[in-house]
């Protein structure tokens, strides 16, 4: 039996335990019995009441005096702030600015090719691109975090479902002046695109990564079931071809894959929606998912993963699912379609979305916004920046080598040589004729992407009927509204 | 856990009396007036000595401990959204939110799932394998490194990896469940299989934590014990169940509770593998802070929900040390 007396106290073990890590050399026993009698030892003065009290009240004193969190004086919050510049006549740009991107759709390069060209034509002003997340929604967070310090970017991207919060919030500024002060003519850029980041009269972005839904399918699959080369126009004569891609393909392998909640499936489901004549919600914040189009659509693809059988809910990437052979169609990005067209080792087609009782497309991607409270100096280079990159020649290289849409009306004849070779990013312009503007619900309540993507899993994962998961899904929405919507713009 | 009581002459509760004579104040005068001055002298130098050491620490401790828990309490008490300049005050509004939402007592099974399950399993196997590797065996020192490398690795690096293993379809976990003719759960539509998926790999990253912490608890048993029941004729399991589980109670006691405290604050792993999905079924509480806070953007009510776990987690230390740490053994 070891001879020495207990001591082995918890509090010693949770400081120490690197001692406890390390089994070779010192034994247990001399790491963790800490002196009791010999060496250093508390103070008579100060016993442990007292010692804890000084550290409370150390504790408190640094609290109040380092506590810097909102100000809860004034019940307006999502008041602009004050240094958001109207006039820019005076001001030359700021010569250095920092571009934030997430590189969607793999454009790293094609980022790094803009920053290349703008330095080249504005040699006084340099661009910092860092890599503020991997997604939309870290970007989104990463800005969140930086309002906190100081470590603001100049030029932010935003996806369609960001953007507003900080509108709400009055962290981004309106870029009207701005635009005016470059001379930038917004009628050149696409209607729906540029009206994406229109709120209350205002600009609050400009379109850079801007994309819409694509139904995608595997030309070898479909030669092999005997379909024709073009993909179907209606989701239910998709439901009539089924059976023969299934046919062909391995037992466990579905035809079509849905995306999760993570990769937007909110925004997929709204072409179905609409195509099934429902909507989230109407301009005015209604929710409208109690109606019987919205029960429906939610109905049609519950049926079509766990009735017709034919489809399923990717696993992770359904891009990937797409391009290794594992499934024959999928609804996807039009970012996407550059990564798709180099990795598939077949013919991928790409054509508009089905339709059902209408036909359905939202446009979605990323813009580029200007944070507030940032020198107007940098705001204007900034500005300047977001011109430069969609300038026609300049988003038509970003177009061709990522697959987003060229943003401006002009870039369109810039590209016709691309088009011909790669006829299915014709699809995408074709079908920006048809979109519409998305559901408030998605795009501006904040989280209504992420609620109804749950919602949306509960339908197709958990097999939950639309009637049942819809109720929840508008309280949460309605919820989020009251909360950060109605208090701002009501 | 059935620990046998104590025998320990010095039982770790029952302190001896301490020469303090703040406790005795009616003694205190009395007692340092016969103190000897030079005795006064040295214990002043010890109380700078003792001050110099600790308030560093302190003020660290103060700065980003206590300040920010503060900080947090009180950010609990407003509706604020983050990155706002402006808040407003709500109260205990938060609190009756969450109390009254469906969603959190979701969340908190779901933690309590993850928690149980994990400590369990990290506890456990973390004894098997510190037993095995207690045997005077081959390679032994290379396969306690082996055991112990994924604690050290980065969480995100090891959700990811054990992604690529779990993948449906690329994955080299369903194959090897196929060639025992099973069908592979869906491990990332499943909202219960993700869970277990989670479960798993922190298990896998934390027991090697744990084996270490028993293998030199293992290291410390005596010898002489082990032979004198072995002369008294225990067989092998006996002499475990009655001498050295016993010895090791200590080591339990503190896995207890360090692995709890770990483990239902674990979000790295949760994120880089099921971002709290599919269907919220890798929600805990520390994820739906995260999510709170971060992308729904409601920083108020991620404070409430992060205050309620600093006070379960309090809770849980506490009455650990109460009920558990009178049944540990210590030598």
């Amino acid at each position: 039996m070891n001879p020495r007396p207990a001591s082995l106290h918890l509090n010693q073990l949770i400081d120490q335990p690197a001692a406890l890590a390390s089994p070779e050399g010192t034994t247990m026993s001399d790491r963790l019995l800490l002196p009791s009698r010999t060496g250093l030892a508390v103070p008579s003065s100060l016993n442990r009441r007292r010692f804890l009290g000084l550290g409370a009240a150390g504790a408190a004193a640094v609290a109040l005096s380092a506590c810097s969190g909102p100000s809860t004086s004034s019940d307006d919050a999502g008041t602009t702030d004050e240094t958001s510049a109207d006039d820019f006549a005076g001001v030359s740009p700021a010569s250095e600015i920092t571009f934030w991107s997430v590189h969607p759709g793999n454009s790293r390069e094609a980022d790094e090719e803009l920053i290349r060209r703008f330095e080249e034509a504005n040699p006084d002003i340099s661009v910092t691109l860092v890599t503020a997340g991997a997604n939309y929604e870290e970007v989104a967070q990463r800005f969140q975090t930086a309002l906190q310090g100081d470590e603001r970017p100049d030029v932010l991207m935003l996806s369609d479902v960001w953007w507003f919060k900080y509108f709400l919030n009055g962290t981004i500024t309106p870029l009207d002046a701005l635009l005016e002060a470059e001379g930038v003519e917004l009628e050149d850029y696409h209607d729906t695109l540029i009206g994406d980041y229109t709120y209350d009269g205002r600009q609050w972005g400009m379109p850079y990564a801007r994309s819409t839904p694509l139904f995608y399918y595997n030309k070898e699959h479909w030669a092999a079931a005997g379909l024709p080369d073009r993909g179907p126009e209606t989701w239910d004569e998709f439901d009539e071809w089924a059976p023969a891609l299934q046919a062909n393909l391995d037992s466990g392998q579905s035809v079509f894959h849905h995306v999760k909640g993570a990769s937007y499936v909110a925004w997929i489901f709204q072409s179905i929606i609409w195509a099934h004549g429902g909507r989230y919600s109407d301009d005015e914040f209604n929710i409208t998912l109690d109606s019987a189009e919205a029960i429906g659509a939610g109905d049609y693809v519950r049926a079509q993963v766990h009735d017709l059988g034919y489809a399923g809910v990717t696993p992770d990437d359904n891009i990937i699912d797409l391009s290794s052979g594992g499934i024959s169609a999928t609804i996807g990005s039009t970012g996407s379609l550059s990564g798709l067209l180099e990795s598939a080792s077949f013919e991928v087609g790409a054509s508009f979305l089905p339709a059902k009782d209408e036909f359905g497309c939202p446009t979605g991607g990323a813009g580029l916004s200007i944070p507030s409270g940032i020198t107007p100096e940098r705001q204007l280079a900034a500005m300047r920046f977001i011109k430069f990159v969609t300038e026609p020649e300049n988003t038509a290289y970003y177009s061709q080598s990522v697959g987003y849409m060229p943003v401006r009306k002009s870039a369109v004849s810039l590209m016709e040589e691309a088009y011909n070779r790669e006829p299915q990013r014709r699809v995408a312009l074709e079908q920006l004729e048809l979109t519409s503007p998305q559901d408030a619900a998605r795009v501006y309540i904040p989280d209504g992407d992420q609620i109804l993507g749950r919602g949306l899993e509960r339908i197709m994962l958990q097999n939950e009927a639309a009637a049942d998961v819809w109720p929840v899904v508008a309280d949460e929405l309605a919820t989020s509204y009251e909360e950060n919507v109605e208090p701002v713009i009501g | 856990m059935a620990l046998p009581e104590t025998e320990s002459p010095v039982s770790p509760r029952t302190d001896p009396p301490v020469d303090d004579p703040m406790a005795h104040s009616s003694s205190q005068d009395h007692r340092r007036g016969r103190m000897p001055l030079s005795r006064r002298r040295s214990r002043r130098r010890e109380a700078l000595i003792f001050l110099a050491f600790t308030i560093p620490n302190l003020t660290l401790i103060a700065l980003f401990t206590y300040r920010p828990l503060l900080s947090n309490v009180y950010y609990s008490t407003l509706q604020w959204n983050m990155g706002s300049p402006t808040a407003r005050f709500v109260g205990f509004g938060n609190y009756v939110r969450w109390f009254s939402d469906p969603h959190s007592w979701n969340y908190l099974r779901i933690t309590a799932i993850f928690t149980i399950a994990t400590v369990g399993g990290t506890i456990l196997i973390g004894l098997l394998i510190a037993t095995v590797l207690n045997q005077k065996l081959r390679g032994r020192n290379v396969a306690r490194a082996v055991v112990f490398a994924p604690y050290v690795l980065s969480g995100v690096a090891i959700g990811l990896v054990w992604m690529f293993m779990f993948d449906p379809q690329f994955g080299v976990i369903a194959p090897v469940i196929r060639a025992f003719g099973m069908t592979p759960p869906n491990w990332y539509n499943s909202p219960g299989w993700a869970l277990v998926m989670v479960i798993i790999v922190y298990i896998w990253k934390h027991l090697g934590y744990a084996a270490v912490v028993y293998l030199a608890g293992l290291q410390i048993v005596p010898r002489d014990l082990l032979e004198a029941a072995a002369l008294d004729g225990a067989g092998k399991w006996r002499t475990f169940r009655s001498i050295t589980l016993p010895l090791l109670s200590p080591m339990t006691f503190f896995l207890l509770v360090t692995v709890t405290l770990s483990s239902m604050q674990s979000f790295d792993m949760i994120h880089a593998m099921t971002r709290g999905g599919p269907v919220d079924g890798t929600t805990t509480l520390m994820y739906q802070i995260y999510r709170e806070g971060f992308v729904t953007g409601r920083a108020g009510y991620s404070a409430t929900v992060a205050t309620i776990l600093f006070l379960l987690l309090l809770g849980f230390t506490l009455l650990q040390m109460r009920f558990l740490e009178r049944k540990v053994h210590y030598s």
